[in-house]
């Protein structure tokens, strides 16, 4: 009775390591934004940034940034914030509500307050030698650090709200190129490398970054974009793959959401992803021209 | 009880051996087809008459002078061709199980693939090794393109005029790239000596002797003299290496006056300032490797300096969009050719994907005409039925680099296409 009782135990064990990728992270669709409040359509989309129960869109073709709130009733469009001639392509919102965005012409990122009065573009102060950046992409933290992926000198930049040098973490050695990053609530600080398919990390206080992940290329083609949910799941907008990737704090990877398509819950060349803190997933599915929202399920 | 273990272990042990050397001592004395004595090898050629010719060759595979047919060959049946004993591309190893060594860096692609008989006659040959031609001969079957470069060089590298394997090996290399017998710089450095003031002058004084030869020189040869790479960057040409790095007496004289494509729009300027007024860059351009991500500083034997051919340039990042292709049922001939720059434009551009055109039809005409391909209407007119915010185009049916299906279709037919969004036709 005890033998039988332990080979039950292992099969169930086994049962469970196999079901366990597929039913990680259940994803629900809830609902598609194609147009500002006055019907004008989103035009390939690049940025996303959640807010609790709204989010923004950097409507990149359109030169100009999109409110949306989140309601029992649905998604509703809100204000439209115009950018002359401006490519925003990553955006995201501080505690305070002021919107900031990387501008693809100048490779500067811009700050505006939440009714779109611009002020100014971020200037690091303090930073110790080398000086020059350009950032690939950003992050803001609970505490509005910033952090500056910045290509140019292989570093992530940390600065605090007031645009002071706060710290900087070289780039790994032997890495191919890094498109986003992604900070969790802990403070943990995750790269993605798109072109080896591998992801970072540094803990809090790290001087230098580890690889997380092996080689994820097998599972996904180029990923450009990352965003962590509330149990420390990853989420790689996998770009050319047209999918989302998901991959484990521990760097083991969970399975593919989504496939190519023009179907609401499909995604044709994803751009940014955001989520929020209630594990809200919004998705800039750039040459879909629109913005889809699913709600992440318990597991 | 233990001392009975004991002697039943040595019994077993005993008659376990015993059966061993027997049946080794059966096999040897009757031969694996049991012929008759002196008839291994005579018996097959009783038959494959022809095959003499091959036996007055000058280099003949061992086991052929030993008669050993079976060797290779089974006599009755085989599941392979030519009553191969084993799999064409693996039987070699059966005996020349050393020819690549371990953690080998570089492996000749013919010997990863098993392919022996590509550069060997399994039976006989009048060359040695039994290669099937002598000389570069042999390596230009396959390098073909290489062959007709070094036959039309004007300046020539004499010792791979007179052999491949001066510089490589020819199944694998266990410490360096490419089958090089030796790293660079030691492999050039071993006929080419840096201490007379000629060298000295011609490098301007920069201790290249440290540094990779081939970074400016075409080991191969060129039409440029002293064989430097057929493309020369005109510093290079000019015998200004300064412009870029320190003072050749410097402390570093190869560190860089400036870091990434700051570097190089000193004279660049006007191509990376049009650039950077474009609303997308590709990124690597600013990085910290800059432009030296695609293009080499010095010489290349690609156009536009590039490193390597468009292909392998753009393939060493964009490796998915290349598997993409080779999945492909129909070849998309530019991805194919690897003229990447027919649709997109490699630094920057205002639109999508870094393409060249305004839109998507426009990048396609340049050499497809679509009135004549399909009359369904296209167009920023025509809207998608499937995502109201989309018009059709090309994109639309399309993918570009390349699907599993025929014409670079999403669906494996024209029907299920049509029905994505002609949903009435749906069954």
């Amino acid at each position: 009775m005890r033998q039988l009782f332990i080979y039950f135990s292992i099969a169930l064990f086994l049962i469970i390591m196999l079901v366990a990728p597929a039913i990680a992270a259940k994803i629900k669709h809830r609902g598609s934004v194609y147009t500002d409040k006055v019907g004008m359509a989103l035009k390939h989309p690049e940025g996303v940034a959640c807010g609790d129960d709204s989010f923004i869109v950097a409507d990149t073709g359109n030169s100009r940034i999109v409110r949306y709130s989140m309601t029992v009733q649905g998604l509703l469009p809100g204000a439209v914030l115009p950018l002359a001639e401006s490519v925003p392509l990553v955006i995201q919102l501080n505690s305070k509500g002021d919107i900031y965005f990387l501008e693809g012409k100048t490779r500067t990122i811009i700050k505006m307050s939440g009714d779109g009065q611009i002020m100014g573009k971020i200037e690091p102060q303090k930073v110790p030698m080398p000086k020059a950046y350009i950032p690939r992409s950003f992050k803001l933290d609970k505490q509005d650090n910033l952090y500056l992926l910045d290509i140019f000198s292989e570093r992530v930049l940390v600065l605090n709200a007031a645009e002071e040098y706060v710290r900087q973490l070289p780039f790994p050695k032997g890495y191919r190129f890094f498109s986003d990053l992604a900070i969790s609530p802990q403070g943990v600080i995750y790269l993605l490398d798109s072109v080896a398919g591998t992801l970072y990390v540094a803990d809090p206080g790290a001087a230098a970054f580890e690889l997380l992940s092996g080689d994820l290329k097998e599972h996904m083609n180029f990923p450009v974009s990352l965003a962590i949910d509330s149990k420390g799941t990853l989420y790689l907008s996998d770009q050319y793959g047209s999918g989302l990737a998901l991959v484990g704090k521990d760097g083991s990877f969970q399975g593919r959401k989504f496939g190519m398509g023009w179907e609401d819950g499909q995604l044709y060349y994803p751009a940014q992803v955001c989520i929020n803190p209630q594990d809200t997933l919004i998705i800039a599915d750039r040459n879909n021209s629109r913005v889809q929202v699913f709600n992440i399920l318990e597991k | 009880m233990t001392a009975m273990r004991l002697r039943e272990t040595i019994i077993i042990l005993l008659l376990i051996g015993l059966t061993l050397s027997f049946s080794a001592a059966f096999a040897q004395a009757e031969g694996k087809f049991k012929l008759k004595p002196g008839a291994t090898g005579k018996l097959c050629l009783s038959c494959h008459t022809t095959f003499s010719a091959k036996m007055s060759a000058k280099y003949i595979h061992t086991p052929l002078v030993e008669g050993a047919c079976s060797g290779c060959h089974n006599p009755h049946a085989s599941n392979h061709g030519m009553l191969m004993e084993g799999d064409a591309d693996s039987i070699c190893y059966k005996c020349h199980d050393n020819i690549v060594a371990d953690g080998a860096v570089s492996v000749h692609q013919v010997v990863v693939e098993g392919k022996c008989v590509s550069c060997h006659d399994p039976h006989s040959s009048d060359n040695p090794a039994n290669l099937v031609k002598g000389g570069n001969d042999l390596c230009f079957n396959c390098h073909k393109e290489l062959g007709e470069k070094i036959a039309s060089n004007k300046y020539g590298h004499p010792p791979v005029k007179k052999d491949c394997l001066n510089c490589h090996n020819s199944h694998a290399s266990g410490k360096n790239v490419s089958l090089l017998k030796m790293d660079e710089p030691k492999l050039c450095l071993s006929c080419h000596k840096t201490n007379s003031s000629g060298f000295k002058k011609s490098h301007v004084n920069y201790p290249v002797e440290q540094k990779r030869c081939t970074t400016c020189h075409d080991p191969h040869g060129s039409s440029s003299g002293a064989i430097l790479a057929d493309n020369i960057h005109a510093p290079i040409k000019n015998g200004m290496c300064n412009q870029c790095h320190n003072e050749a007496d410097a402390e570093q004289p190869f560190a860089l006056k400036k870091s990434g494509f700051e570097l190089c729009q000193g004279c660049h300027y006007e191509m990376i300032n049009e650039s950077f007024g474009k609303n997308r860059l590709h990124w690597p351009l600013v990085d910290k490797t800059g432009c030296i991500n695609c293009h080499t500083p010095h010489a290349s034997a690609e156009e536009s300096l590039l490193r390597k051919p468009m292909k392998e340039v753009c393939g060493s990042c964009h490796a998915d969009i290349l598997a993409r292709q080779d999945r492909s049922q129909t070849k998309h001939q530019p991805v194919d050719d690897g003229e990447c720059t027919v649709c997109h434009s490699p630094h920057a551009s205002n639109q999508l994907f870094l393409q060249k055109e305004a839109t998507t039809i426009a990048t396609c005409a340049q050499c497809h005409d679509w009135q004549t391909h399909s009359t369904h209407p296209i167009g920023a007119e025509v809207i998608d039925p499937r995502n109201p915010n989309l018009a059709l185009d090309c994109l639309s049916c399309h993918r570009t680099h390349g699907t599993e299906y025929k014409q670079f279709l999403y669906y494996p037919d024209v029907k299920s296409l049509c029905v994505q969004c002609h949903t009435k036709y749906r069954r």
